[in-house]
């Protein structure tokens, strides 16, 4: 036979070392005493093979993961962006509902006048409190000194008609075009009558002087239009009353009424006006 | 200094756990609904080193590291000391074919081949499993055989540099015993 080299037996031996190892693991698997013998190979296995080239392939999977994460990241910022752009819109959209419902409402309430619903088309910011533009004119039956309430009550008079617009004078404007006659409605059933001559923008209230100068009137009463002057009907609510002032002779003169609450921001109004005045 | 064996049982570990960190990372799809790869680093690494020795280095060779396979890199026992002493045998059965980068490309890798090839036959035959051949070809076997080319080429480079380098070794060796010969003549006299 002819003999083994060196790397043949050593080759050899490193197969029966193996084989033996094998076989002595095998058939000791059974045996109480193989778990610890196989439970440490099974733990030397784990540490130096199996365990690094897990954890390896879980980093693998970690960035490619990350990737996709990105991803729907990118995504789903896009959406919530849109959403905050579609909660606003939402909001905006509610509120000029509340506002046309409102204002449907106070329709109902006026049918004897002439009611013309139209929107706000421009207000500019330079002038705010003094006047602003709609969208109806002497084609669908505007005409001036009507008054423009917004679903709160009064905001304005019409100062300026043409065919498809008109201009209301807000009644905080500096240059109010006429004076607006309004009633008091007081507990006895009686009223009080006077003129809205003027807006105080530091009380931040109307100057109203009274016709009855002995009228007892307290902060809270409701002030209204009573139709005596001008080209719209009574009971459209103009404000509310913060204060009376006393003269010396203890007698009222003149009361200051805060506006509706909405004057500053309202997106309709309704152009009411006497129905004979079409 | 850096000896030939340990280097070449290094490889031999590198190339083994090589094929199981990928086979972990880009697990193979049996169920053929999309491409994979399945590696054969360590057969190709044992073909390339046992192809040019004589018969019984090369039986022992396929033995042991089909032991190592089975037991250290997932294979299965008894089927991959049997197939790696087989591949190393006939191997060197055409060493025109395996000595030639030519024929030796298209040659080794029909054993990483056959490797895949006869337990997916053994699963036809024995088992409920009715794949389709030609599926399997496509979608297992394409990239599979291409790596098993590529990292062929790659594993002889490498040997062929070890080599070249070792021999180097060698030569610089024996130079420097020579002149250390010629030394001590000349101081004798």
């Amino acid at each position: 036979m002819k003999r083994f080299n060196r790397t043949q037996r050593r080759l050899l031996t490193a197969v029966i070392v193996i084989l033996a190892a094998g076989s002595i693991m095998m058939a000791l698997r059974q045996a109480p005493l193989s778990n610890a013998g196989y439970s440490a190979w099974a733990y030397i296995k784990y540490g130096l093979v199996d365990k690094p080239l897990t954890s390896l392939g879980g980093m693998f999977q970690d960035v490619a993961s990350l990737w996709s994460v990105y991803q729907d990241n990118e995504y789903l910022n896009e959406e919530l962006a849109s959403q905050r752009s579609y909660q606003t819109m939402y909001q905006d959209e509610k509120n000029r509902n509340e506002e046309l419902q409102e204002m449907l409402e106070m329709k109902g309430g006026l049918p004897e006048s002439l009611q013309i619903g139209c929107s706000v088309l421009n207000r500019p910011a330079s002038a705010w409190n003094q006047s602003f533009t709609i969208s109806a004119g002497s084609m669908q039956g505007v005409r001036e000194n009507m008054l423009a309430a917004s679903s709160e009550g009064v905001v304005g008079l019409v100062s300026h008609v043409e065919t498809a617009t008109s201009t209301v004078e807000l009644l905080t404007s500096d240059t109010l075009i006429n004076d607006i006659a309004i009633s008091i409605p007081l507990e006895d059933g009686t009223t009080v009558e006077g003129i809205l001559q003027s807006y105080d923008a530091r009380k931040k209230a109307y100057r109203v002087s009274l016709f009855n100068n002995e009228a007892v009137i307290t902060s809270g009463q409701k002030v209204a239009t009573s139709g005596k002057g001008g080209n719209y009907p009574s009971g459209i609510f103009v404000g509310t009353v913060t204060e009376s002032v006393v003269n010396d002779d203890a007698i009222i003169s003149t009361i200051y009424v805060k506006p509706v609450a909405n004057i500053s921001s309202f997106n309709y109004v309704t152009v009411i006006g006497r129905k004979d005045s079409e | 200094m850096i000896r030939k064996q340990p280097m070449i049982l290094a490889g031999f570990v590198i190339l083994g756990l090589l094929d199981g960190l990928m086979a972990y990372a880009w697990q193979p799809d049996y169920t053929l609904s999309r491409f994979s790869v399945i590696p054969h680093f360590f057969l190709m690494g044992m073909l390339v080193f046992v192809y040019n020795k004589d018969n019984v280095t090369r039986i022992l060779s396929g033995l042991l590291a089909g032991l190592v396979s089975a037991l250290f890199f997932q294979g299965a026992f008894w089927f991959d000391p049997l197939y790696f002493t087989a591949a190393a045998w006939l191997a060197g059965l055409a060493p025109g074919w395996s000595n030639s980068l030519r024929f030796s490309w298209l040659f080794f890798p029909l054993f990483a081949f056959g490797y895949d090839l006869l337990p997916w036959i053994w699963m036809r035959l024995f088992t409920p499993y009715n794949g389709s051949l030609l599926l399997w070809l496509w979608r297992m076997e394409t990239f599979s055989v291409l790596l098993s080319i590529l990292s062929l080429w790659v594993i002889r480079y490498a040997a062929d540099v070890m080599d070249r380098y070792f021999k180097i070794i060698r030569i610089r060796q024996a130079r420097a015993d020579r002149k250390k010969l010629m030394h001590m003549h000349l101081s004798g006299r």
